[in-house]
This record gives structure tokens, C-alpha cells and sequence, in this order.
């Protein structure tokens, strides 16, 4: 009787412990899967920058593969990675209807989703709503998010500040407010730079240099550095020459002299 | 419950009872969790996931910009001479969010898809199948490759323009077909 006991408690806790270890496994299995995807993705990234898109089109196309086969990932995180590497490839049209029907993520990607629709609002041209949500994640814990919803942010506000949907007073307390999420980030390149777009824009030719000219300090890189330093070659022939001479030293070790 | 409790749970609840009445087990999967738990301090931090670099530069820029921006460049300046004459500010605005990506940007996915058709001279036909490579591009046909040159990409551009815009200099049609294409 008692070892028939013992046995039929033995089969028990022997289904349990492969409950356990089936669940610890799916669990694992999930982290890997988004651990192997994100290197992909982290591989095409850097081939596209350097150059090599030929290369990179083929890892991002693996990545959509990959997110499409894969049962271990969330539906968040299949469409999401999914939409990434669309982007990238230019398939624009796939990249928006993914994002229109992506759902709503667990609490810890809201942000990446946040991000995503603010995306796709500005691509429509609703350069109000994605502002709002840009603006609300200028709040974030996350500093790459950060960095992008500034960078929206900017681009909707000069956006509407240009077709006029946006008067002096919204326009100024928008850069008051990306000046308070420097304070916290002083050494971001990318919130200098946004600083720097909505200074030209706004045609206040000093504080943009200014702004230029720490954003490249704190090294800024790629296509935002190039824009950068050929807008200081505009903003040198509006200014005064008293102005450009403290800025002279500068403007030659970048090159960006307007001789 | 994130990843972290979850494991700590399970750490809690099935390691003391596997003790009492399967300690091999017990071993193993204590070894198990606290593999994971451990390393649940990189979990933790991958709850963060990759986040999308997909904001490209913003093209609006003042009009006194995009007309430095023609101005600057000398084969542009002459391509351009009417419309920077008139102060068409809407051609050269909607030609500028094409150009300066291409020329100043240097944009990678632009220069890829342009760089066969650079390399062997033929803006023109560069433009004319733009639209024709990007599909190819994207739905994975192999025959387009882009050969490796080490020569500066953009002075091969400027020198095409300047080519370009010897022949067909006063051929406005052409040039708006050809944005047409590239828009």
C-alpha cells in the first residue's frame, strides 16, 4: 500500500516537474528567439550605415522571415520587428498597415508602441497627433526612445509651426520643453541637434550654431552629422562676421568654413 | 508579473517542495533556476528591445536654405537657373527633398539603389528605373548587385549631373520626368 502511495506520488510530482520545466523552457526559448532576432536586426543596422545595404536588405529580410515563423514571440513583438526591417527596406506601405494592426503591447514595450504610432501619424501627414504622442514620450525611462520621440517631436512641431497650425507662444514652449528634458540629458547629441533644427527653422541663426555646434562636440554621426555640417556652411552666410569669428577655430577643424 | 518574478515564484514555491520529495530533481532544478535568476539580471535589462533609428532628417528647411542649397552646388546652380531666377520655391523644394539626401545626406538606401547607374554614367537611366530596382530590390531578385568602387560616390554624382545637365540643360520636361520617377 505504501509504496503504491509513494509511487502514485512520485507519478505526480513527475508531471509537475515537467510542468515546470516545460514552462521554464517556453520561457527561454522566447528570450532566445527575441535575443536572436535583435542580432540580426543589430547586424543589419550596422551593414545598412556602413554602407552595405545590398548585405543588410538580405539580414532584414531574415529578420521578417524569422519574426513571421516564429511561435515563441508575442504577436507585439512578431509585427514589431516585422515593421522595423520593412522600414529599412523601404517597403513603407507593409511598414504602416503592420503598425495599424499591431496590438497593444504587455507594460514593458508601451513605449515601443507609442513610438511606432507616432511614426505612423507623421508618415500620414497628422503631424498633431503624432506630436501628442511624441510629447508623451518625452517622459520615458528609455533614452533610445527618448531620443527618437524628440527627434518626431521636432519634426511635427516645425511641421506645424511651417502650415501655421502652430503659433509663436506653442512654438517656443515646444522648445522650452525639449530644453527641460536636457537638463536631465545634457549630453545627447540628438536633443541638441532637435534644438538646433527648430532654431533654423525658426530662423535664429546664433542659437542654432550653437546647438549645431555641441551636438557634433558630442558626437553626433551619419546622415544627422552630414545635415549638421553642411547647415552650419548656411547659417555662416547669414551671420555677422563679429559672430563667426569666436566660432572660427571650430568651423575649421569641422571643415565647414564658407570661403 | 514580469520575467523576473515569475522565476522567483517558481524559485520559491518548486525548489523547497522538490526538496521534501524528489531531492535529485530538486538539484537539477535548482540548478536550473538559479542559472536563470542569474542571468535574469540580463533578462531584465533585454526587456528592453531594440528601438527603431527610423527618423530621418526633416527636409523642411527655410526656402532661404534650400536656395543656398542650389546655389552652393555649381552644376545644380546651372541645372536650376530659371527656377532659382523665378524663386520657384515649389519645384525647388519638392526637388530638394530628393537632392539633398542624395547629395549632401548622403542617404544609404538612395545611394545603393542609384549606384550601379552612377557608376557607369547613366543618371538618366538611374531615374527611369528607380522605381523598377526598389521593387526588384525589396522582393529579393539577386541580378541587381551594387559593385564596390572606393571612388566618392558623390563626385561621381556631380560629375553625372554636370554631364547630365550639359545635354539636357534647357530640356525641362526631361528633368521633371525624371523627379516624377525618383519622387
Amino acid at each position: 500500500m505504501i509504496r503504491k502511495r509513494s509511487g502514485s506520488i512520485y507519478l505526480k510530482n513527475f508531471h509537475k516537474h515537467i510542468i515546470l520545466i516545460f514552462l521554464f523552457l517556453t520561457i527561454t526559448a522566447c528570450v532566445s528567439q527575441k535575443a536572436k532576432i535583435e542580432t540580426i536586426y543589430s547586424k543589419a543596422e550596422n551593414l545598412y550605415k556602413t554602407g552595405h545595404v545590398e548585405k543588410a536588405i538580405s539580414y532584414y529580410k531574415s529578420v521578417i522571415s524569422k519574426a513571421e515563423k516564429s511561435k515563441d514571440l508575442s504577436p507585439f513583438l512578431r509585427s514589431y520587428y516585422k515593421i522595423l526591417s520593412y522600414y529599412r527596406i523601404g517597403e513603407i506601405d507593409k511598414a504602416l498597415k503592420e503598425i495599424e494592426e499591431i496590438p497593444f503591447p504587455s507594460s514593458f514595450y508601451t513605449d515601443n508602441y507609442l513610438l511606432l504610432k507616432a511614426i505612423y501619424f507623421n508618415e500620414l501627414g497628422l503631424n498633431l497627433i503624432s506630436k501628442e504622442i511624441s510629447e508623451n514620450l518625452l517622459y520615458t525611462k528609455n533614452d533610445d526612445i527618448l531620443e527618437e520621440a524628440i527627434l518626431l517631436f521636432s519634426k511635427n512641431i516645425i511641421k506645424l509651426h511651417n502650415s501655421k497650425n502652430l503659433n509663436e507662444k506653442e512654438f517656443l514652449s515646444s522648445i522650452k520643453k525639449i530644453k527641460g528634458v536636457l537638463k536631465k540629458h545634457f549630453t545627447s547629441p540628438i536633443i541638441h541637434y532637435s534644438l538646433f533644427s527648430l532654431y533654423l527653422n525658426n530662423r535664429d541663426y546664433k542659437e542654432a550654431l550653437d546647438e549645431a555646434v555641441l551636438s557634433l562636440e558630442l558626437g553626433i554621426k551619419g546622415t544627422l552629422k552630414r545635415d549638421l555640417l553642411f547647415s552650419i556652411k548656411y547659417i555662416s552666410s547669414k551671420l555677422d562676421e563679429s559672430i563667426l569669428k569666436n566660432y572660427e577655430r571650430i568651423l575649421r577643424r569641422y571643415n565647414v568654413t564658407n570661403d | 508579473m514580469n520575467l523576473s518574478e515569475l522565476l522567483k515564484k517558481f524559485y520559491s514555491l518548486a525548489v523547497p517542495y522538490l526538496f521534501k520529495t524528489q531531492k535529485d530533481a530538486a538539484f537539477v532544478l535548482f540548478s536550473i533556476l538559479y542559472t536563470a535568476l542569474k542571468k535574469n539580471e540580463k533578462i531584465n535589462s533585454s526587456t528592453k528591445i531594440i528601438v527603431p533609428k527610423l527618423i530621418t532628417i526633416e527636409t523642411e528647411k527655410p526656402d532661404d536654405f534650400i536656395l543656398f542649397f542650389f546655389n552652393n552646388n555649381s552644376v545644380l546652380k546651372k541645372l536650376y537657373k530659371k527656377e532659382l531666377e523665378s524663386k520657384d520655391l515649389e519645384k525647388l523644394r519638392k526637388d530638394f527633398k530628393i537632392l539633398y539626401p542624395l547629395i549632401e545626406l548622403k542617404e544609404p538606401f538612395l545611394c545603393f539603389i542609384l549606384g550601379e547607374e552612377l557608376k557607369n554614367g547613366d543618371l538618366y537611366d538611374a531615374y527611369k528605373k528607380y522605381k523598377e530596382k526598389r521593387k526588384k530590390i525589396v522582393s529579393g531578385i539577386k541580378s541587381i548587385k551594387i559593385s564596390e568602387f572606393k571612388e566618392d560616390i558623390f563626385n561621381i554624382i556631380k560629375l553625372i549631373i554636370e554631364t547630365f545637365a550639359e545635354e539636357f540643360y534647357d530640356k525641362k520636361e526631361i528633368r521633371e520626368y525624371l523627379f516624377e520617377k525618383l519622387s
